[in-house]
């Protein structure tokens, strides 16, 4: 259950991959949606950490037009909602994540993300 | 350090998964290790493999949250979002939600990953101490229990504090993120117990209730006795202090209802003895440690914020003033000694 908040997060750590490292891209994506309890002072809380860009783009890829292109400068409880929906219930089961960067595949699997690099692709 | 043993020693034969002795009543103790030559393929021997091996019955005896730690999660502003790194199998997720966080799980161990996810009901990912991928200023928190060592060298201890600190939001006024950390003490239990800093008082009052210290949980041996006698050597000679050990756990495979979760069970199931009905002997399994001394997890944590360009408060100086200079900042709230562990808790800002 990779949430797009978590998507949100993660970068690429390749060594020296520095560039275009983030966001992931999503391929071979087996999406699935889980209602969460509705907290929208968790989500107005995480406003300012949040990419916008990275956050709309992986949306729509994935299907999901219900976000503005621009992050909205007071926000609706609707608009909260829709976007709880995006961050908190949409899950990535299954499928890749891939660095538009260097290339490196990272597979989600069971809803696991597995991050882990070989020790010579890790930088320090 | 490097004097207890020269690095062109052939790895101790200890290193590998060991089967039960010829005893199997007899209680393993642990066993000194020298400096490892290849630590990222060693840590993967005594330390990822053994994980994978034992998640299930590792898991049974890790749902208790340990005190400190609770009160922790409980003393963070609400909705709070956080890292726990080396989450193992997640037993600090039904706590922090209780404390109405949200929190992260990162491990190595796909096994243990699969009961956090699928027992502890959490967002997981997978990835090792040294995970670096975080973007910055994500997280409000972090913490990061009995992980750190079981890493096999300085460098890498420094590495793992600097990838839990990095993602942890820089807020020029309070609520400050802030970060515990947690590892295995080489003075154990013998010691009274002690803390120091700006929480010992409250950290000292809460350890008469402590939970079950670590060592002296089902499976693993409960005294690091090689450790102890080198402690009686007194402080003089640091080098003679044997730091880096194995440590035995005793598998026994858990009950039907766990061990056929998937995955969690996916390399005793490849066992041919499983249909055995007669016990089969007790398979012991080395998981590496090193064993921190009074001090050192200070020094390490403080090092690895200096090498990250944070600025070291000292006791009764006023954040505001080193933020004004534009300089990232770390103070050192408390550290102590709980239940045969060193702790750290700290914060930073900007």
């Amino acid at each position: 259950m990779v949430r797009l908040i978590t998507h949100n997060m993660l970068a690429c750590h390749v060594k020296n991959c520095t560039k275009d490292n983030f966001p992931l891209s999503f391929s071979e994506v087996e999406l699935v949606i889980r209602p969460a309890p509705e907290n929208l002072e968790f989500i107005q809380r995480f406003l300012p950490k949040l990419d916008w860009t990275a956050l709309v783009d992986t949306a729509r890829s994935l299907g999901d037009e219900t976000l503005p292109e621009n992050m909205p400068e007071e926000w609706s409880e609707d608009q909260l909602k829709a976007l709880h929906h995006v961050l908190m219930e949409m899950h990535v089961e299954e499928g890749n994540m891939t660095c538009r960067g260097c290339g490196h595949v990272y597979p989600i699997s069971n809803g696991i993300p597995n991050m882990l690099l070989a020790e010579h692709e890790v930088g320090r | 350090m490097s004097e207890a043993g020269p690095s062109t020693l052939p790895l101790p034969a200890q290193t590998r998964v060991a089967k039960a002795p010829k005893t199997p009543r007899a209680k393993p103790t642990p066993v000194p290790v020298g400096p490892f030559v290849k630590p990222a393929e060693e840590e993967e021997k005594t330390v990822h493999e053994v994980y994978e091996a034992i998640a299930g019955h590792f898991s049974q005896t890790r749902h208790k949250p340990w005190p400190l730690i609770k009160t922790f999660l409980h003393s963070l502003p609400p909705n709070a979002l956080g890292l726990d790194s080396g989450a193992g199998n997640g037993k600090y997720l039904p706590t922090s939600r209780e404390a109405g966080l949200e929190m992260i799980a990162l491990d190595r161990s796909q096994g243990l990953l699969d009961i956090a996810k699928n027992e502890n009901r959490g967002e997981c990912v997978r990835g090792d101490l040294c995970f670096n991928g975080w973007r910055n200023g994500v997280f409000d928190f972090a913490i990061s229990v009995a992980a750190i060592h079981h890493l096999s060298t300085p460098e890498r201890r420094i590495q793992s504090v600097k990838t839990l600190i990095r993602p942890l939001k820089l807020s020029p006024a309070p609520p400050y993120s802030r970060f515990m950390i947690y590892v295995w003490a080489y003075e154990q239990g013998t010691l009274s117990k002690r803390a120091m800093g700006s929480a010992a008082n409250s950290a000292s009052a809460s350890t008469a209730t402590s939970d079950l210290p670590p060592a002296a949980q089902p499976g693993e041996s409960s005294r690091v006795e090689d450790a102890n006698q080198a402690q009686e050597v007194k402080d003089a000679d640091v080098e003679k202090k044997i730091q880096d050990v194995l440590v035995p756990w005793v598998y026994s495979k858990p009950p039907p209802h766990r061990a056929s979760k998937p995955a969690t069970n996916s390399l005793t199931a490849s066992e041919p003895a499983e249909s055995n009905v007669i016990p089969e002997e007790p398979k012991v399994y080395h998981r590496y440690y090193h064993l921190f001394l009074e001090g050192e997890l200070r020094e390490m944590v403080v090092q690895a914020a200096k090498e990250d360009g944070y600025t070291i408060l000292l006791d009764g100086v006023d954040e505001v003033r080193a933020g004004r200079e534009g300089n990232k900042w770390m103070r050192i709230r408390g550290v102590g000694w709980e239940a045969d562990n060193w702790w750290i808790e700290g914060e930073v800002g900007i």
